[in-house]
This record gives structure tokens, C-alpha cells and sequence, in this order.
């Protein structure tokens, strides 16, 4: 590692971006009684020792801290803080679902719910407009979510060794830059392991071959053994994801299972492969899928983590991707619940058309489903999402609770025990004319348009596909202006330089296609500072 | 059901941008730190046509152009009827909040209140003035931001 590089002190102290003091403080001691080089000579854990104190000594200084977290943000994209500003008004919550009290959607107006015991649950919701209008047919509604479950008395107490299973495409088209660059990000990454962590490697190309069976402390024999490995033949996924479950089913007790899959190419039978995947949502894996070059299928990965509740990344920028493995790492060691699924039942006439959660990281759900795996959760982490309903049965009269559909919860507590709550969702029934005066939520706008815009250069890109050239032009010249007015200029020379694609080539490059993607993607992220600098 | 201001796709109720070209739907869910809403009313057919700047837009008609990026289609209004070129103008609201409209060598001519412009000069407008392309008339309306 270079010196200069950022460090992600949070990811290092394996704390929360908004923990407290006294948190990094007990963070910081059960990490130097493993690291301190009276206890452990090695000279990597020397290294470790120096950042661990340099990342304690500046967030323990509010001056220092509130510096680097500008840093951080701007490394990370995200705030390091909640996503809803504490300083406004605070957004109505949601009839949380207490048992005592039945949903009494009128309660909740009440502020002094807030702020929430960490052993409620904690459900905040910002609606487009108050209520749903009578008669109006079609009509839309978003509502931008914030959901944390209870989380356990002693939290912080919670670091689960991990079960680390690499799963790593070496068929012929690896070779080259896509598996220098994978070799690059894993030499970062696996070094920083604990070693109480387990670790296998399976490499596949149409077979899987168990490259390093599970060893506790095995990074640097994975290490060496992806640095060896040679590509060859093409590339099958199914068989290699089963093997990785076996492999799984078999750890040591204790270990949270995370398998990281890595691919630069399409699978033969991509719908066997999810059908499977399905089967097995109801297990505790964490299946984070990275894609590597521009051949891998988007939507494939991403099919396959929103079954898992994992993510999907880009692996293009490398400093990026080991700081997103680094936070996801962090993460999951201190995952207080697994395998959460959420159950969508709607009342007749209200279509979900989109899904999207936008926090921890970013999936668009399939729409069509009901089922979403939500993936594990750390203390001082929500889900953010962000729904988006057509209603075509609209109420005929002013009511006061019209329930749009119920939301079922259920988890596995790293304790394994089984959860679940239930709610139901409700607006008011108002007449239009009324709601039409109504000025939505910045907040709720905000998500919203950064959906509009993925779905624009998705859009363009399908237009391409087909060869419907004018049709890709309008779709980016479009989003370049909303780009523009936003002063996203990373992300608006990638729109023009595609733009000039179109004109010469009449198609896009493949590495406009993933950062368009990408970029979208990054943007849907919440910040909580946007517009400032 | 109603349509988009921007590009004329049908528009559902309670939408907050546009599906087909991501425009906000509403007046004030511009994403531009400085919201300045002009208003372009067509007068014969007495439709606004809202434009929230910064942002450069082609008058003229859609169909027929080789690049119909940020165009104004101004086809439903009769602009062929009228002698509207598909490339006539072009405005320009700038980051400040000054307008300019500039004339793009049109078969027939733009017009602000009466006065003729030279074609391809940007031309500073008022905030309030009646446009003329070909014999189309439009009334602007640009409130300082």
C-alpha cells in the first residue's frame, strides 16, 4: 500500500461512520491487543499497529475528525451519518410496528417517539404526497423508507470471524488485464483478513476446482494460489456457485459465510442458475457478485446478489473496489442479523413498479417479485429504500387509513434466532385537487430522480442495443442536461464521450456501458451533504 | 392524463420526473441550484411550455432531425404550417439567469418584438417580449431568478 493512499479509518477501526468516541476507543483497544507489536512480531501487524493508531488519534479529535470525514465522503460517497438530515424536520414515522400498540397511523405524527430505543424498531417514512388520491387512475406514489430492526443489548461485542470463499472465474478470457487487476485488489485485501477468518478458494471455468480447501488463517496460500492460476476454457457458473455452498454448509461453527464471486463473462444457463439460487435464499450467505472488464452480464449479477441480498459491483477502479471490500468486510463482522427477506403483499390495484435499495449499497429489485432478500445489517446501518406504486383502484371516497399492502419482515439474528414483524402501510384518501397543492419531500425527490437518471442511460443503452440510434441520442442528450444542471461533471463526460460514440461508431463502447451503469449507480447512493463544494 | 412539457410523453398522475426524458414534472422539483423558470406560451393555442435553466434547447420541429437533443417540439403547436424551420432557433438560459435566443439561418426568419434578428447572433432577451418564428408567436415570460 502506498503511503499517501486513503485510509478508510472506519473500515480499519471496524466502527460505524457515525460511531461515538467511546466506541472508537473500545474498537481501537480490542484491535491493538491483536496487533500490538508486543504481542504479535509480525511485521505486516506492525504496519497495521502504526494505522490503527493514526486512525484512533484522528477520530478521536472532533477537529481532525470532521477534516477527514470530508475526505471520506468524498472517497466514499456516502455520509458518514444518517441519510435523513437531523435537522429538519423530522420525517413522519411510519406506524412502526410495536406490538402493543396495532397500527395507529395517527399517532405517529408524534415526535416524541424520537428518537427510538435501540431495541425498537425504527421505521421513518417520507411519502410523494400525503395521502392517495380519490378517483385518480393511474397514479403514482413513492415513498422513501428508512427501516432498522432492533439491534441486540451488547452490539458491540458482536465480530464474527468470517468464512471467506472466493469464487473466481479463470476461464481463457481472465487472461490479461481483468486478472491482473483482480490479483491487484485481492493482494489488498486478503492481507488484512484476521486470522481467526477462514479462507477457500474455487476456481471455475465450466467446472469448479477447489483450489485452497477452508483453512482458518489460509489468506496467504489463497493469495498465492489465485496469483498461479492459469486461465482456461469458458465459463459456467451454476456448478462452481453449488460447490461454494457445499464447501459453506460445512464451516466451523460461528463463522459468518461470505462468498465473493468474480466474473468477466456470461454464464451458458443463466435462468437455471438463479432458479437455484431462489432454492437456496433462505441460508445466511452473503453472495457479493463483482464484475471484472466490460463482457460480464450486468443484470445477471445483479439478479443473483438482489436474490441473496448481496451487492454487485464494478470492479474497475481499483482503490475504489478494495475500500468498498474493506467497508463490506467491516461490515459483516459486525452483522447483528443475516438473511433478511422482506415479504411485499399488496392490497388489489396497487403495482409495485420499482424496488430500489439504495443503502447499505445499491440493488434494484426485480419489480415483479414480492420476496426481497435485504442482506445482513450492522449496528449504526438502515436499509434505505425507495419504493415506487401505480395504483389503478383508487379510493372512491375520503378515508382516512387506506392501506396500500402489508410488509413482513424476517431474519436470522447472528445469535440464530428467527424474527419477524409485520405492518401495514396506509395513506389517507384525499381528493386530488388537494394533494396537487402538496410540495413533495426534498428527500423523496431527490432519490427519485437519481432513479430517473439510471433508468435514462438504461434506456439509451437498450435503444443502442437494438440499433435504435436517435432513440439512444435523445435518452443521453437528456440525461447530460439533468447531469449538467447537477453539476455532475464526472459522470457528464462519460455521457458525452459516449454521445460521440453514438455518432461515429452507432453504437456504445462496452466501457461506456459499464461506467454509465456505474456512475448511475454511484449517484443513487445517499449523501447527506450534497451540493456543498 | 396529461404531457410532458418537455418531450409530449403522456405524463401519469403523481409522476415527479418524466419517464421518457427525466424532466421534473413539477415546477419546483427543479434540480438546479438556481431555479429560474422561464414560460413560453404558444398564442394561438395559449399552452405554457415551462423551461428551467441553465440549459440550452432548439425551437423548432422534431420529426426530420438528424439530432433532436434538447429540441423544442414545436410540431403540435402547427409550426410546419407556419413556416417554423425543424432547426429555427436556439435559446440559451445561462447559469447566471440571462437569456439569449439566436436564430439558426431559418427559411423565414425569428423575430423579438418586431425586430428581425441576424441569424447565428445570440440576441440577449427581455423579460418579456413577444417571439416570432416564421409567422408562429410565442409570448416569453422569464421572472428574474
Amino acid at each position: 500500500m502506498s503511503d499517501n493512499a486513503f485510509v478508510d479509518y472506519y473500515a480499519l477501526l471496524e466502527v460505524a461512520p457515525d460511531a461515538s468516541r467511546e466506541e472508537i476507543e473500545k474498537a481501537f483497544r480490542r484491535l491493538a491487543r491483536q496487533y500490538h507489536p508486543d504481542v504479535n512480531p509480525d511485521p505486516e501487524a506492525q504496519a497495521k499497529f502504526r494505522l490503527l493508531v493514526q486512525a484512533k488519534n484522528t477520530l478521536t479529535d472532533p477537529r481532525r475528525r470532521t477534516l477527514y470525514d470530508k475526505t471520506w465522503r468524498s472517497h466514499r460517497g456516502v455520509p458518514p451519518s444518517r441519510p435523513f438530515p437531523q435537522t429538519k424536520p423530522s420525517p413522519r414515522p411510519e406506524p412502526a410496528p410495536p406490538a402493543e400498540t396495532p397500527s395507529a397511523p395517527d399517532a405517529v405524527a408524534n415526535k416524541e417517539t424520537l428518537p427510538l430505543r435501540q431495541t425498537d424498531w425504527l421505521v421513518e417514512a417520507l411519502y410523494s404526497r400525503p395521502g392517495v388520491a380519490m378517483d385518480a387512475s393511474p397514479q403514482r406514489l413513492y415513498l422513501l423508507q428508512r427501516v432498522r430492526p432492533p439491534i441486540p443489548k451488547h452490539h458491540d461485542r458482536i465480530h464474527h470471524p468470517l468464512f471467506v470463499c472466493l469464487v473466481v472465474d479463470r476461464s481463457s478470457s481472465m487472461r490479461g488485464e481483468n486478472i491482473q487487476r483482480l490479483r491487484r485488489v485481492l493482494g489488498k485485501l486478503l492481507p488484512l483478513l484476521d486470522p481467526k477468518d477462514a479462507v477457500t478458494v474455487i476456481a471455475f471455468s465450466d467446472t469448479p476446482e477447489l483450489l485452497v480447501p477452508p483453512r482458518i488463517g489460509g489468506a496467504s496460500e489463497a493469495l498465492s494460489a489465485i496469483m498461479q492460476m492459469q486461465p482456461r476454457a469458458a465459463t459456467e457458473f451454476l456448478p462452481a456457485l453449488q460447490r461454494a455452498y457445499q464447501i459453506i454448509q460445512e464451516r466451523p461453527r460461528g463463522t459468518l459465510p461470505w462468498l465473493l464471486f468474480f466474473t468477466d463473462g456470461v454464464t451458458y444457463d443463466p435462468d437455471k442458475t438463479l432458479e437455484w439460487l431462489a432454492s437456496q435464499s433462505h441460508l445466511p450467505v452473503v453472495l457479493d457478485a463483482f464484475g471484472l472488464g466490460t463482457q460480464w452480464d450486468e443484470a445477471m449479477l445483479e439478479k443473483m446478489t438482489a436474490l441473496t441480498g448481496g451487492m454487485m459491483a464494478y470492479l474497475q477502479d481499483e482503490r475504489e473496489a478494495v475500500q468498498v471490500l474493506l467497508q463490506r468486510m467491516s461490515q459483516l463482522r459486525r452483522a447483528y442479523l443475516l438473511a433478511a427477506q422482506m415479504e411485499w403483499t399488496p392490497r388489489e390495484g396497487v403495482e409495485l413498479r420499482a424496488l430500489l435499495r439504495m443503502s447499505p449499497s445499491v440493488t434494484l429489485y426485480p419489480a415483479d417479485q414480492t420476496r426481497f432478500a435485504l442482506g445482513p445489517l450492522a449496528p449504526g446501518d438502515a436499509w434505505l429504500l425507495l419504493w415506487e406504486w401505480e395504483i389503478s383502484l383508487p379510493p372512491t371516497k375520503p378515508a382516512k387509513n387506506w392501506p396500500l399492502g402489508k410488509v413482513t419482515f424476517r431474519y436470522t439474528t447472528s445469535q440464530g434466532e428467527e424474527a419477524q414483524h409485520q405492518w401495514e402501510l396506509f395513506r389517507p384518501a384525499l381528493p386530488l385537487d388537494q394533494l396537487q397543492a402538496h410540495l413533495p419531500p426534498r428527500e423523496v425527490v431527490d432519490a427519485v430522480q437519481r432513479l430517473t437518471w439510471f433508468r435514462l442511460q438504461e434506456k439509451a443503452r437498450r435503444a443502442a442495443q437494438k440499433g435504435d440510434l436517435k432513440k439512444a441520442r435523445q435518452s443521453l442528450h437528456a440525461l447530460a442536461h439533468h447531469l449538467s444542471v447537477a453539476g455532475e461533471r464526472k459522470l457528464l463526460e462519460v455521457v458525452q464521450r459516449e454521445l460521440n460514440e453514438l455518432h461515429s461508431h452507432r453504437s456504445l463502447s462496452p466501457e461506456g456501458e459499464k461506467a454509465l451503469s456505474h456512475g448511475t449507480r454511484r449517484l443513487m447512493l445517499p449523501v447527506l451533504h450534497r451540493g456543498e463544494g | 392524463m396529461s404531457l410532458c412539457n418537455f418531450c409530449q410523453a403522456r405524463v401519469v398522475e403523481g409522476m415527479l420526473f418524466c419517464e421518457e426524458c427525466g424532466t421534473p414534472l413539477l415546477p419546483h422539483l427543479s434540480g438546479s441550484p438556481r431555479p429560474a423558470t422561464a414560460r413560453l406560451l404558444i398564442l394561438p393555442h395559449q399552452r405554457p411550455l415551462e423551461l428551467r435553466g441553465p440549459g440550452t434547447w432548439i425551437l423548432g420541429r422534431k420529426r426530420g432531425t438528424d439530432s433532436d437533443a434538447m429540441c423544442l417540439d414545436l410540431s403540435p403547436f402547427g409550426a410546419y404550417e407556419q413556416g417554423v424551420s425543424r432547426k429555427h432557433a436556439c435559446l440559451e438560459i445561462t447559469p447566471q439567469g440571462r437569456a439569449y435566443l439566436t436564430d439558426l439561418g431559418s427559411r423565414n426568419g425569428t423575430w423579438i418584438d418586431d425586430r428581425r434578428l441576424t441569424p447565428h447572433r445570440p440576441y440577449p432577451l427581455p423579460q418579456k417580449a413577444i417571439l416570432r418564428l416564421g409567422r408562429l408567436e410565442i409570448e416569453w415570460y422569464h421572472p428574474p431568478s
